[in-house]
């Protein structure tokens, strides 16, 4: 999940990660809970826009940096390997 | 006749298809808002109202009704697992406010210890020394005990595994449960003890 300034919607981030609700949904509650994604609601108002409001997903600091540290954990054993 | 009898099948099959068509197409929008409440009446209390709307802007933004009925089926199984992890967290919170609470106790007895030692209140009677010294063991071996609840707390399984624990373990939750209450009411009891002993050595030795 990139950084973006109004974050990206749960179904936004389904689409970009390929995971079906039901999996994405708790993932975001964890991280969330944890403090690595924070989420808000979009601040137009639905009956101008004509339909439900999105609730925004960003990460955060502390998700971010931990999320740099997971990646290398997973990345660097895999660097040694050779595919032949 | 043959024709005329095609072209009346054909009328028919299309007239059905339609009606047919039109009915699946409700069924399915009944179908995707019983399934999304459904969840949602799953959900912990606190998190209904988020998620409802939540929900239902992430069916809007879902083209096709194959695609929203497939989102609105996966809630059902996100708010389980949301459940879960809130019962989860709940424990771990609970949990980790005593730890606080015993804490807070650990560092007024350790406050209590240093002004005994550094005061120059154990000088004043020698025999009180022991006090202190037994003390301090009491305040280590709880903070021992402390710790290693601690590490369990940090170690405790994900929400699906905590829930199966939970039933299967119930009376293993009720001892870490009872444990900690133990150990807050013990951290509590050594902070009011050596609270006391610095006020009577100090009533003591203005006294003197």
């Amino acid at each position: 999940m990139s950084r973006t300034e109004d974050g990206l919607s749960g179904a936004e981030i389904g689409r970009t990660t390929s995971l079906a609700s039901g999996t994405l949904y708790p993932i975001l509650f964890r991280l969330e809970e944890a403090g690595w994604v924070e989420s808000r609601w979009e601040t137009e108002d639905p009956h101008e826009l004509g339909r439900p409001r999105r609730r925004f997903y960003n990460i955060t600091g502390l998700g971010a940096k931990k999320a740099r540290l997971s990646f290398r954990e997973v990345i660097l054993p895999l660097e040694g390997l050779a595919w032949r | 006749m043959a024709l005329i009898t095609a072209l009346g099948v054909a009328v028919l099959t299309a007239a059905l298809s339609k009606l047919l068509a039109e009915e699946i197409a409700d069924w399915s929008a009944w179908l995707i808002r019983r399934l999304t409440k459904t969840a949602v009446s799953r959900l912990p209390e606190n998190q209904r109202e988020r998620y409802s709307e939540e929900w239902e802007s992430d069916l809007n933004e879902r083209p096709g009704r194959i695609m929203k009925l497939r989102s609105a089926a996966g809630f059902l199984r996100a708010a389980f697992r949301i459940y879960l992890i809130d019962e989860r967290n709940q424990y771990v919170e609970r949990w980790l406010q005593r730890i606080r609470q015993a804490d807070q106790s650990y560092a007024r007895a350790a406050a209590a210890v240093n002004a005994l030692q550094s005061g120059g209140l154990c000088d004043f009677n020698e025999s009180l020394r022991s006090g202190v010294d037994f003390l301090q063991l009491r305040l280590k071996e709880a903070e021992e005990i402390q710790r290693s609840l601690e590490s369990n707390v940090r170690d405790m399984p994900g929400p699906v595994q905590f829930a199966a624990m939970k039933k299967l373990f119930a009376r293993r939750i009720r001892e870490i449960d009872e444990r900690f209450d133990r150990i807050l009411r013990q951290a509590e009891q050594i902070a009011q003890d050596s609270d006391q002993m610095v006020q009577t050595l100090r009533k003591r030795k203005r006294t003197d």
